[in-house]
């Protein structure tokens, strides 16, 4: 070739290092000072498709500032949902708590981080996701696979990053948004760049009615009224370090259950029945309770709205703050995260008061050996719990019951190099951490890499990640009406994952295709409302291993077609299979889902289509029917498997000039609703009620519009 | 589960039987969306700048290429943008250019790879000549030897 040669040294490896010195310039021969490349387009995140892959060696979904704006999402749970090998899984029906799975798996193996630092715990996860606003984040990474990530062995089925993005401009940003339920959106971001940095200010209001779909009264979509101020800042060369931050402060209120906001006559509501039974499918003969299916015998309703209405508070801070600095022939980094989260909660009378403290500290130096590409460190993490409440089933106040503090102490190291001309790209990484608990814990992990062609690429990856259990509560409510949790568990819960993607990709098609196998070890289980074994009068949980094998694999496949310049079309699909022994998965999971997107994007128009199928769930196994049978308010049986289901999101936004942009859309267009068909509610064989028969959407049709002014 | 795991295996060996070489070039959608540009088919010798809106480099260096571009009748010049469309707009709207801007397309990465730029690296700017070869690539900001070499080398 007559080129001239690329002015770049001859592996990738020496190229990322010397982009790494702020003076690094492409031309070797110029004796002017240039300003530096940017490495940026290792992805493919320009690109709105689902699925886009960033060209990292662990397979990295991207999720683009842009592809977020495009969905309508207005937090982080809504604009990680509906995409394969990715859900958001609600987990009860009044309180609406919602966990973001991987991989199929359970919520709580999900680890959040925040710029690579990972500061949220399964109890902030469970009320703190919804409250992370998605304005002023470049991107959204998921790695799926236990030990995706360096830093976050907990998570045992994948993790998610939140990039903030650091300005280049100054900017004011105000979004004002209506819709459907009451819901109101507020939202505005603020950047200023400074001379060797930038700063950035986040707010947003977000509020929505509780809904009740079925009639009887009882909501089955918790309305909230969310509060959340960001600051972030940015220092390009604060002491040789390149430093970036951000403080959260989030302030939240959820009630689900009796509709309505006058959360103090709801929780001092506690006798009689406020409800009509007789509503919605299956409801019961009468309006004021249902028929014990074992006995026969009519039992009434006389807990009030209390009785059936849950009332969440949560305050939350949290700070992460990084810096890397180029040290030697290498670059060492250190990071910090710490977060207070207060929840204040009533659970049916039942109160929860809880305050978790979490820290976060990590030093690492990634430096060259030869052909090797070192990263070796050290993380500290911190978490403790402390609760306190009154347990309504045994009339008693209760202390602590899922108290714990973790401490672990934490060394890694990872070696990365390539062969065959950079062709085949090899990571392998292990890290032992020292949990105060569980004791020295080990998690090895390996992924390669291996570029068929510029368009056609493998990733393989194997590895094994390890959770130190914590008994919150959100994995069984039942747990809150205990005096104490007997904690008979010994190991720490671990997984095995492997998978393998293929990928393919030119200027106007891209498909990827993966196959994952997860295998948990000693999954932590919790059985509540047990006998006292200390011979007391209340009851109390167990919290074991079990003695089960859960296995999920799965394959799923994302693909794109520019078929027009303006227009992409996307499709997308999972199947996956799961193997596990009753109480181990508790929420169910649909076996099969699928996607069909339209994305078009030509002057000032953007529009979005999006349909989403999800197949049946079998809901007797994973409800294990077997050994506890739901019923309806009028008796008959739950059903067996659920519908598959069809929903329909839309929205089109109009660019009227620089400055203002309209939009408007709907979610779930064509108004499917779980109650159309089954109840969220149910009753066991002894005529007690709950709330956790979920398949499907809580919420009907979702109309919304509003308009952006950026200056 | 094992027929999920066949169609795979069936993907990845069409998609393998699918790839083919070549001479480097694309099918780009242009930014507004109107229609595509097969750069085959181009007048050449054609300049082809990879840029992205959070690259100061390449910010720094548009209003030079949209100069170039004034410059040389005969040469094309097209700025692939690295963002998503939407984004790449609203910076155009602020900070307009002669030349004609590109989509990313689906595989941007794999498309500077092909053209020697493994990391993709930003700003990346390569010359193809009228006989369809490399004459000229960099990565990181042009200089004024940089124009006066592919003047001087490609045709």
């Amino acid at each position: 070739m007559s080129a001239n040669p690329m002015p770049h040294a001859s592996t990738s490896l020496a190229i990322a290092l010397a982009l790494l010195s702020p003076l690094a310039s492409a031309e070797e021969s110029s004796t002017l000072v240039l300003d530096p490349i940017t490495i940026k387009s290792k992805t493919n995140q320009g690109s709105t498709r689902p699925g886009a892959l960033r060209e990292d060696i662990v397979k990295t979904e991207s999720i683009s500032e842009r592809r977020i704006e495009q969905s309508g999402a207005t937090n982080l749970t809504e604009a990680l949902e509906k995409q394969p090998g990715i859900a958001v899984q609600v987990e009860c029906s009044i309180c609406n708590v919602r966990n973001v799975l991987l991989n199929n798996l359970p919520g709580r193996y999900t680890t959040l981080m925040i710029d690579g630092i990972p500061i949220y715990s399964s109890v902030s996860s469970a009320y703190g996701l919804d409250s992370v606003s998605v304005w002023g984040i470049e991107r959204i990474d998921i790695a799926r696979g236990a030990g995706a990530s360096l830093i976050a062995p907990e998570a045992l089925a994948g993790s998610i990053n939140i990039v903030s993005k650091r300005p280049t401009q100054d900017m004011a940003r105000l979004r004002i948004q209506g819709g459907s339920y009451g819901a109101r959106l507020y939202e505005g971001y603020l950047a200023k760049n400074l001379e060797n940095g930038a700063l950035t200010a986040t707010f947003s209001k977000n509020q929505h009615d509780t809904v009740d779909e079925s009639g009887e009264g009882v909501s089955e979509y918790t309305g909230y009224d969310r509060k959340m101020l960001g600051l972030g800042w940015f220092a390009d060369d604060l002491g040789g370090f390149k430093v970036r931050g951000r403080l959260d402060v989030v302030d939240e209120q959820r009630s689900g259950g009796a509709l309505g906001t006058h959360y103090s006559a709801i929780k001092a509501d506690q006798t009689g029945n406020p409800f009509d039974f007789s509503r919605g499918r299956h409801g019961s003969p009468a309006s004021n309770g249902w028929t014990v299916p074992d006995t026969g015998v009519f039992q009434p309703y006389t807990q009030g709205r209390a009785g059936l209405s849950e009332i969440i508070f949560t305050d939350r801070y949290q700070l992460v703050t990084s810096a890397e600095k180029l040290l030697g022939s290498g670059k060492l980094r250190l990071a910090f995260g710490a977060a207070e989260h207060k929840q204040d909660s009533f659970y049916e009378i039942t109160t929860y008061k809880a305050k978790q403290q979490q820290y976060y500290a990590e030093a690492s130096y990634q430096f060259p050996v030869a052909e090797w590409l070192l990263t070796a460190g050290l993380n500290y993490r911190f978490e403790d719990l402390r609760s306190h409440g009154f347990s309504a089933a045994n009339n008693t106040n209760v202390k602590g019951v899922d108290n714990y503090r973790y401490r672990t102490p934490a060394m890694f190291l990872q070696a990365y190099r390539t062969y065959l001309d950079e062709k085949l790209e090899v990571n392998g990484s292990v890290r032992l951490d020292h949990h105060n608990v569980f004791g020295n814990i080990t998690s090895p992990r390996f992924n390669a890499l291996y570029h068929h062609t510029d368009e056609i690429s493998s990733r393989f990856s194997m590895g094994r990640g390890f959770r130190a259990p914590t008994s919150f509560f959100e994995q069984d409510h039942g747990i809150l009406d205990d005096i104490r949790i007997i904690r008979m568990l010994d190991k720490p819960e671990k997984s095995d994952n492997l998978s393998y993607a293929l990928s393919y990709a030119n200027e106007r098609l891209a498909v990827t295709s993966s196959y994952n196998y997860n295998r948990i070890h000693h999954m932590a289980t919790l059985t509540p409302g047990v006998a006292d074994p200390a011979g007391g009068t209340g009851t109390v949980t167990l919290f074991e291993n079990s003695p089960h094998k859960v296995v999920v694999q799965g394959v799923d496949i994302n693909m794109s077609y520019q078929l027009t310049p303006s227009t992409v079309l996307s499709i997308g699909g999972e199947r996956y299979h799961y193997e596990f022994a009753p109480g181990t998965l508790i929420f169910s999971r649909p076996e099969a889902r699928a996607f069909f997107t339209v994305d078009y994007e030509r002057g000032p128009w953007t529009a979005y289509l999006r349909l989403n199928w999800t197949g049946p769930h079998d809901l007797a196994k994973f409800y294990d029917y077997e050994n506890n049978p739901r019923y309806n308010f009028d008796g008959s049986r739950k059903r067996d498997k659920s519908p598959s289901y069809s929903t329909t999101d839309v929205r089109t936004e109009y660019q009227i000039n620089k400055r203002l942009a309209l939009y408007a859309g709907a979610d779930n267009l064509f108004d499917f609703k779980q109650t159309d068909y089954e109840n969220f509610l149910w009753i066991d064989g002894a005529g007690g009620i709950d709330f956790t028969h979920l398949w499907g959407p809580g919420r009907g049709r979702y109309l919304y519009a509003g308009f952006k002014v950026s200056l | 589960m094992k027929r999920g795991l066949i169609v795979l295996l069936i993907g990845m060996l069409h998609i393998c039987a699918y790839a083919g070489e070549g001479p480097w070039g694309f099918t780009l959608p242009t930014l507004d969306g109107s229609r595509f540009v097969d750069l085959r088919h181009t007048p050449k010798p054609a300049l082809v700048n990879f840029w992205g809106v959070d690259c100061p480099p390449c910010i720094h260096e548009l209003p030079a290429l949209d100069q170039f571009a004034a410059r040389h009748s005969t040469w094309s010049v097209w700025l692939v943008n690295t963002d998503a469309a939407a984004l790449a707009q609203r910076f155009i709207d602020q900070h307009p250019v002669q030349s004609t801007v590109l989509r990313s397309g689906m595989n941007v990465s794999g498309l500077m790879r092909a053209a020697g730029n493994r990391t993709g690296a930003l700003p990346f700017t390569l010359v193809i000549d009228s006989k369809q070869a490399i004459c000229f690539r960099k990565a990181g900001a042009l200089i004024a030897l940089d124009f006066a070499y592919m003047q001087q080398n490609c045709h």
